[in-house]
């Protein structure tokens, strides 16, 4: 089965870890991006803990995907801690799906382990660039080793080829209609 | 908002082979090389009226041959990469390839010697095509789970790992882009089963097949089988509702992906949609009133048809084109690319397209109609059409045979495939090919036509070489090389 990352005020404790041999999925596997919900106003010492967990169990290059709303809208500098970093030029989100979602209803904000190598930004690429792109860099990896980038869209013709490759992916769509897309070569 | 990740996209085996949109893509050009020799041929008789055997003949070279074809193979690779619905019996596609080709050509033979034989030959075989084409298309654009949604099932893939899923609220798998095309789609294909039924309706009365009227034991009312409004129907659906409903909802699609403009704003292809279905529905209503025997007032059943494609032919020949030309406007880097300007060509014929059509209702000069035609079939869809050949084909070609081989051998890109010089040559020959054929029609002049006709069969022969060089491209064996 599937296991969702999640980490929320209103659900203390550590977050889930990454996937074990019990759910499924393959042992060893990191976790690249990984979504943490609801961030909610309060203690932010205690919401940075939590995130702290969260990066715990996120990939020396992964992501960690923070939801909030506006009126819960985590301050700036809760993220501004020693571990952990906000990758710059994020897309605000706002449901691409619903008009009605407007850039101050909902954001997104990405945050990497502090020192990690920001998402490689594939989306001023035209078809196919972003895929060559990607299977390059996908190709250069080391075991162990993982890249994640954003693409313009979901990259449909991508995932069968990383799926080709047997290197474990994750995708996660945002707002703009872009991708997060990583990939872990296996040890 | 909403957290939505799906593990898997497409498999490999859900994607068509390359053989498949690669033989409508490769023939298209072969038709227009005929087309070019058919008015190197016929020369000026060919503008001097629309419904010159000779010129219905270079109509449909046209529109069966390079419009339809390249639209079909289009369809089978875009279902499963676009909307991500795989076209069940993919191996058909061959056999309604082979249909189309032979249809097509016994059609050509039937209007120029109207022999009845060769007209039943060829309806029988072009409705092979439709059927054969429609069934599978029905399948996989009919309502059901996109190949993203059924990825949300467990899979048992071992490379995925399982993100997120869906969260309550959480948008459909498609994107909303996605879905209009999707709907474009559908109604398009709509209009390409209604428009290519009218046509073997047409053909059939040429041949002397059918007379009369349809059992009206059958129906409430007598539908008269007259070929008078069946005909403004079939064009006003073959353009406005087939080809350009196609071209507008595969646009929002292709555009942004492959010239990086801002996607179409979702209001608008609302709309583009409404309008859409109407040019399917208004002339379709339109000839029900006629053929009924309704139709009443001071307009003929064939002048309200041309009035009730009136709001669809808005949409494809003013609005979507005005929208492509700001987005292309606005586009977030200006890359040069050759095959952008087959785009902007296109775009700008089809509002002169509106005003031809326009200008051929309000009067009977049968050069205003000629140049309607040309305009629309070889100006704006042509020419969207030979532009998307020469981005998609090398695309897929180094998706299927390069792309698997990234980091085992050095392969080149999708551009290095078909260099822009060979695009930028094909596009100046059409670019000028349309304008000698506007001046053979306004002129009637013979040597003015016979330049058209060179300059059709050089732009087929600069584009069939250039689709066929890279067609024939191999990547180095990874086995062989150090």
């Amino acid at each position: 089965m599937t296991k969702i990352h999640t980490v929320s005020a209103a659900s203390p404790g550590p977050p889930a870890a990454g996937p074990s041999a019990s759910d499924g999925t393959q042992v060893g596997c990191p976790s690249l991006l990984v979504e943490a919900l609801n961030w909610a106003p309060g203690d932010p010492s205690a919401m940075a803990a939590r995130l702290d967990a969260a990066l715990a169990s996120l990939h020396p290059v992964g992501v960690l995907l923070v939801l909030s709303s506006s009126i819960h809208a985590p301050p700036a500098l809760a993220f501004d801690t020693a571990r952990f970093h906000r990758v710059p030029a994020v897309p605000l989100a706002g449901d691409r799906d619903n008009e009605r979602a407007t850039q101050s209803d909902d954001a997104v904000q990405l945050l990497q382990h502090r020192g990690a190598p920001p998402p490689t930004d594939l989306r001023d690429l035209p078809a196919p660039e972003p895929l060559q792109h990607y299977l390059d860099a996908a190709a250069r990896l080391q075991p162990g080793g993982a890249f994640v980038a954003q693409l313009p869209r979901r990259p449909r013709m991508l995932l069968p080829q990383l799926e080709a490759r047997g290197l474990p992916y994750q995708l996660r769509e945002l707002s703009d209609a872009s991708a997060l897309v990583g990939c872990w070569r296996p040890l | 908002m909403s957290f939505g990740g799906q593990p898997a996209g497409l498999s490999l085996a859900q994607a068509p082979p390359l053989s498949v949109p690669l033989t409508f893509f490769l023939t298209a050009p072969c038709f227009l090389c005929l087309a070019g020799l058919w008015v190197l041929w016929h020369g000026e008789l060919l503008f001097l009226h629309p419904a010159v055997p000779a010129t219905l003949v270079l109509t449909h070279l046209g529109t069966l041959g390079v419009l339809t074809m390249t639209m079909c193979g289009a369809l089978y690779q875009m279902l499963p990469v676009v909307v991500a619905r795989p076209v069940p019996n993919i191996r058909l596609a061959h056999l309604v390839h082979l249909l189309l080709t032979t249809g097509g050509a016994c059609l050509l033979c039937a209007l120029q010697l109207r022999e009845p034989a060769l007209f039943g030959t060829a309806t029988g075989l072009l409705l092979g095509w439709l059927l054969l084409f429609l069934w599978p298309m029905a399948r996989a654009l009919g309502p059901g789970r996109s190949a993203d949604q059924l990825a949300d099932q467990p899979s048992d893939l071992p490379t995925a790992i399982p993100m997120p899923l869906r969260m309550p609220g959480a948008p459909p798998a498609l994107s909303a882009t996605a879905q209009g095309t999707l709907r474009g789609m559908r109604l398009s294909l709509l209009a390409l089963a209604a428009m290519a039924t009218a046509g073997l309706c047409l053909a059939l009365l040429a041949g002397g097949m059918l007379r009369g009227a349809v059992a009206p034991s059958l129906l409430p009312w007598h539908i008269a089988l007259a070929r008078a409004p069946l005909l403004p129907w079939h064009i006003a659906l073959a353009l406005v509702a087939w080809v350009g409903g196609l071209i507008t909802a595969v646009s929002w699609q292709v555009v942004p992906m492959f010239y990086l403009t801002p996607e179409i704003p979702p209001a608008h292809r609302r709309r583009l949609l409404h309008l859409a279905a109407a040019a399917l529905l208004l002339p379709t209503l339109t000839l029900l009133t006629a053929a009924m025997g309704q139709f009443a007032g001071a307009l003929s059943p064939t002048h309200a048809l041309w009035i009730a494609a009136l709001p669809g032919a808005f949409g494809v020949w003013l609005y979507n084109p005005w929208l492509l030309h700001r987005a292309v406007v606005a586009r977030r880097r200006k890359l040069p690319d050759a095959s952008l300007g087959f785009w902007r060509l296109g775009i700008a014929c089809a509002p002169i397209c509106l005003l031809c059509g326009a200008a051929a209702i309000l009067h009977p000069d049968p050069r205003l109609s000629l140049a309607a035609g040309w305009l629309c079939i070889w100006g704006w869809a042509g020419t969207i059409v030979l532009g998307m050949l020469h981005r998609i084909v090398p695309f897929l070609v180094w998706f299927h045979r390069c792309s698997p081989l990234i980091g085992a051998v050095k392969v080149p890109s999708a551009r290095q495939l078909l260099p822009d010089t060979r695009t930028r040559q094909a596009y100046w020959l059409h670019a000028l090919t349309l304008l000698l054929g506007l001046a053979a029609i306004a002129t009637g002049n013979g040597a003015l036509a016979r330049l058209t006709g060179l300059g059709l069969l050089s732009t087929g022969v600069r584009v069939g070489v250039s689709l066929a060089r890279v067609a024939r491209y191999r990547p180095p064996d990874p086995q062989s090389t150090p």
